[in-house]
């Protein structure tokens, strides 16, 4: 779109707009959610945008005092920050070899590659179940890191595979003739071209990993060694008795690291490419 | 920015290395060889049921040199749980069995027919609902621990309005529900996919005199008397908000809380709630036994029992630990701290439970000897979990009140039930 | 064959993590297992007999129909986000990041607070419509079955659009910028330049986000388990949600393994093609 600066920023904040607005009203209403009385919560006559009895920390206190959130909060990191890093190194590698490689049987590897990440988590864990405990990892944080990659792996693969694909070949092959080994090739001409899809694929796979229950509920039974999502859905909700407040309020904190974490790292990148890449 | 960055990276690993050590030691939880009991229980409404495990637990573990430990989840990761720790052939000693989950593990159960012995020369023996649960193919699996009950939830206040007092039978509901719509506060009883709805459904079936099936099992959906009672809830769901077609268990509770919904078919948490967050309307929320239909007042209970895994490690320390949560102390803190919401399966703790004296709550007393499963007249079984849990019965009255012919409603349901494998 | 010794890793890993527990659970779905009981080897015999009941037809055309539409739709609002994403004005850093908190909430979570919203005696929108005199009584977001899948559907277009969003605008920044200005040089239109140059380039990573959204899609559990819990009247009964209340909740292993895998064929064959079309593709 050619046109003045400033209407091309109106025209991409009117565009964003919409999608800035759907993106985030859930979390404006839980976010008052998580500061309002219980008492004006329920009252249907209250305007549910705002908060007419004044502000309570109730919630949040609850949730840091009376249940073990901020350790929760530390399984999740342990967990997520560990598996990723293990399933990116596992997967750059397959990825490469994938997409800038030729050899026989590439397709059957993808395939299988693939095809492991078509089981549902939620029957894979029955099996897996015996697994973790065969291997001694039962109600251990080990348990998760070891399992995770299982689905992370084809995960972050594909999507690397994707992204290595599109840097031209010729790059390489001129360093390969060089006397350069393809490790090497791999380390100084590939990666820094495919950053921002490294980068991606590592905060996709990062957030699989934080947001999952399933394995997390199974394997894991003692309170303090629980992940956040289990944690605050296990110990928030009671029956037919939903703690609302803090529910939204460990919603909240739960998903402000991560957070965080991509708009310190994802933009950086993503931004410093703009710059050049696509034509507004 | 980037210095910034790799200093945060720095940072961050040093803290996370030590933070590491301390989460990924081996300790963990894997059963120490003696010694350590590890229970699992659903969550209860109220937090200090689950405290008063806690305290009866950490009581044991002292007076016998042993460990306890307690893990208390929403009801339905219970299941799978359950199932996990099958194939895992490892994980907790003591497992919360709901209605008809002892009949469907039972390969994995402890027989535990000496504790329910030496519990019931004590004190007598257990109510007959809570035996139908846990006593499976000749042998006790699961030792009946407490009922929940479904009552009456009213407003009232709300009744005195329209000249109306606690409804008694469902026609009594029903001229009720009318005037109440006028007024402005409709009653509100879930036909959707949820616990609640079943919870509510299936005893006004029983009370028109239908049932899913006879004592041994056979469809007996299809009869005049499911008629009736298709007729009663199309009449009833026009006196109520279409909002409850899409009820979770919740959403009763919201109706009520808000000051909107009049009645509700409900455990007392509703009740309890609106007492202890002190809610203007507190004293006018009463309870009244569900209504009786034609065939008379039918309760529905759920019932949960203690089973102990085979693959347990400690299968006689939690025996013992078992009988320790069944003298006189510990049920009574039990029941004390339950404030009303569990109800005891023993005829001796219900004769003056804690509870009774507070006047709302005084309807639970005397509920469990005409109480009922979901699978009533049969027995529990895997079938009748999965009617209940692909809610056959709420599927049935919701097509019924929103158009559908009794012919076709029921056709649906002996579908749906034959697909299940009942005949 | 450096090649495997890059693949070596993986492979490994994936064996052993994944062929032991893939075997038993396709083994289980051929099987009468039920808890405790190993059954007998039945073949398909599952999957025919599924198919022969009102619940499991419902529920696989919904899996199937949620599964068409979500992605769809994720497919083409997260064209344009990423189009709008990748312009260069100030703030898009944090427009940028506000757009991903969706993703990045516990999904388990997030639906809570939509359960809120749609909930029936508290739902905001109800509050919104009728403060504006749009509607007259609340509407039953989660009571009619048109509405209740309306509502799913939103649910998951929420919580997926930023895995599109992010990952087309990351392979839109990698389209060296010279290619468009030889197009625009060539007289070649913005609308041109985005059918003819946009999307082929991006084709591999459209074709892989949308695998993976189907088989995320399709094999989604908590949206549904915590919104809906299939109703009303299992009209938003899904694959996952059926296996957990056949199968698992009741002890009937065979069957919850053969409703949770039943796309399984089908979604190999995707993949295998995808695997032979993405490679053609990728030799530039």
């Amino acid at each position: 779109m050619v046109g003045s600066p400033a209407r091309r920023a109106i025209w991409a904040y009117a565009g964003a707009a919409p999608f800035v607005v759907f993106a985030l009203f859930p979390f404006a209403w839980m976010l008052i959610t998580s500061v309002k009385k219980d008492a004006e919560l329920y009252d249907l006559a209250q305007n549910p945008f705002l908060i007419r009895t004044g502000i309570t920390w109730d919630h949040y206190r609850f949730l840091f005092e009376q249940t073990a959130f901020p350790l929760w909060l530390r399984n999740s990191v342990l967990v997520a920050v560990s598996s990723t890093a293990a399933s990116v190194v596992l997967a750059l590698l397959a990825a490469y070899a994938l997409a800038r490689m030729r050899f026989r049987y590439a397709e059957g590897v993808s395939t299988f590659i693939f095809v492991v990440y078509l089981m549902p988590t939620t029957l894979l864990f029955l099996p897996l179940a015996r697994l973790v405990s065969l291997l001694h990892l039962a109600n251990t944080l080990w348990s998760l890191i070891v399992t995770y990659p299982a689905f992370m792996v084809p995960f972050i693969t594909w999507m690397l595979a994707a992204y290595l694909a599109a840097i031209p070949k010729d790059l390489e092959e001129s360093a390969l003739v060089d006397g350069c080994t393809r490790l090497g090739a791999l380390r100084r001409i590939v990666l820094p071209l495919a950053r921002p899809g490294i980068i991606t694929a590592t905060l996709f796979g990062f957030t699989l990993a934080w947001s999952e229950f399933i394995y997390a509920l199974t394997f894991i039974s003692t309170t303090n060694l629980k992940t956040v999502t289990a944690g605050v859905v296990v110990d928030l909700i009671r029956g037919d008795v939903f703690y609302w407040g803090s529910l939204m309020a460990g919603a909240l904190t739960a998903s402000l690291p991560v957070v965080v974490l991509f708009s310190l790292f994802l933009d950086h990148y993503v931004s410093g490419l703009t710059a050049g890449a696509v034509k507004g | 920015m980037g210095m910034t960055r790799r200093k945060f990276l720095a940072a961050t690993a040093g803290a996370g290395a030590g933070l590491m050590a301390g989460a990924l030691a081996p300790s963990g939880g894997r059963a120490a060889a003696s010694g350590t009991i590890r229970l699992l229980a659903h969550s209860s409404y109220n937090e200090d049921s689950d405290k008063a495990i806690q305290k009866i637990g950490a009581a044991f573990a002292a007076k016998h040199g042993a460990t306890f430990v307690g893990e208390f989840i929403d009801q339905p990761q219970v299941a799978a749980k359950l199932t996990a720790e099958e194939q895992a052939q490892a994980g907790h000693d003591i497992v919360d069995l709901q209605d008809n989950l002892p009949a469907i593990h039972r390969e994995f159960l402890v027989p535990l027919d000496d504790v329910v012995a030496d519990i019931t020369k004590s004190f007598g023996p257990f109510y007959d609902v809570a035996k139908r649960s846990g006593y499976v193919g000749g042998h006790w699996l699961s030792v009946p621990w407490l009922g929940n009950s479904e009552l009456g939830v009213y407003r009232a206040d709300y009744f005195a309005q329209v000249g109306e007092r606690a409804p008694q039978t469902w026609d009594d509901l029903l001229r009720a529900a009318a005037k109440l719509k006028r007024a402005g506060h409709p009653v509100g009883i879930a036909i959707s996919q949820t616990e609640d709805s079943n919870a509510a459904l299936y005893p006004l079936l029983w009370s028109f005199g239908g049932s899913v099936t006879d004592a041994a099992g056979r469809l007996t959906i299809d009869s005049p008397a499911t008629g009736a009672a298709l007729d009663y809830v199309r009449k009833l769901a026009a006196q109520m908000e279409p909002a409850v077609y899409s009820w979770d268990d919740s959403s009763n509770n919201k109706y009520m809380l808000s000051g909107r919904g009049s009645y509700t078919i409900n455990a007392p948490s509703i009740y309890l709630t609106a007492k202890q967050n002190h809610l203007a309307f507190a004293g006018a929320v009463k309870h009244a036994q569900p209504p009786a239909g034609v065939k008379g007042r039918f309760f529905y209970v759920d019932i949960h029992g203690w089973g102990v895994f085979k693959f347990s490690q400690n299968i006689d320390l939690s025996k013992q630990f078992l009988r320790s949560m069944y003298t006189a102390e510990s049920q009574k803190l039990f029941l004390t701290l339950g404030e009303g919401y569990d109800m005891p399966v023993l005829p001796h703790f219900d004769v003056n439970p804690p509870y009774a004296a507070d006047p709302q709550l005084r309807p639970q007393v005397g509920y469990m000897p005409h109480a009922h499963l979901a699978s009533y007249p049969a027995a529990p079984d895997a079938r009748a979990e999965k009617a209940y849990q692909t809610f056959v019965i709420p599927n049935m009255f919701a097509r019924a009140a929103q158009g559908a012919s009794n012919k076709d409603a029921i056709a649906f349901a002996m579908k749906a039930l034959k697909d299940i494998g009942y005949a | 064959m450096v090649a495997w010794a890059f693949l070596a890793p993986a492979l490994l890993l994936l064996v052993l993590l994944a062929v032991y527990p893939l075997g038993y659970a396709l083994y289980l779905s051929m099987t009468t297992a039920q808890i405790g009981v190993p059954g007998r080897f039945v073949g398909a015999a599952n999957f025919i007999r599924l198919a022969r009941t009102e619940i499991f037809s419902l529920t696989l055309w919904n899996t199937v129909w949620y599964t068409a539409v979500a992605v769809f739709a994720k497919l083409v609002l997260g064209l344009t986000l990423a189009l709008v994403l990748a312009q260069r004005v100030p703030g898009m850093k944090w427009i940028r990041g506000a757009v991903l908190v969706p993703w990045v909430a516990p999904i388990a979570l997030s639906v809570l607070a939509w359960t809120w919203m749609f909930d029936s005696t508290y739902s905001v929108f109800n509050w919104v419509l009728m403060r504006l005199h749009l509607v007259a009584a609340p509407v039953a977001w989660l009571g009619v079955p048109a509405l209740a899948r309306f509502a799913v559907v939103l649910v998951n277009v929420w919580a997926g659009l930023p895995f599109f969003g992010i990952t087309f605008l990351a392979g839109l920044v990698t389209i060296p910028r010279e290619l468009y200005e030889a197009a625009t040089v060539d007289g070649v239109g913005a609308l041109g330049q985005f059918r003819r140059l946009t999307l082929p380039l991006l084709r591999p990573v459209l074709a892989t986000v949308v695998l993976f959204s189907v088989v995320m899609t399709s094999s989604d559990f908590a949206t549904i388990f915590v919104l809906t819990r299939g109703g009303p009247m299992n009209t938003t009964q899904v694959l996952a949600t059926l296996a957990y209340r056949l199968g698992l909740a009741t002890g009937d292993l065979g069957t919850g393994a053969a409703i949770s895998l039943y796309l399984f064929p089908i979604l190999i064959a995707v993949t295998a093609i995808q695997a032979r079309l993405m490679r053609r593709s990728w030799q530039w």
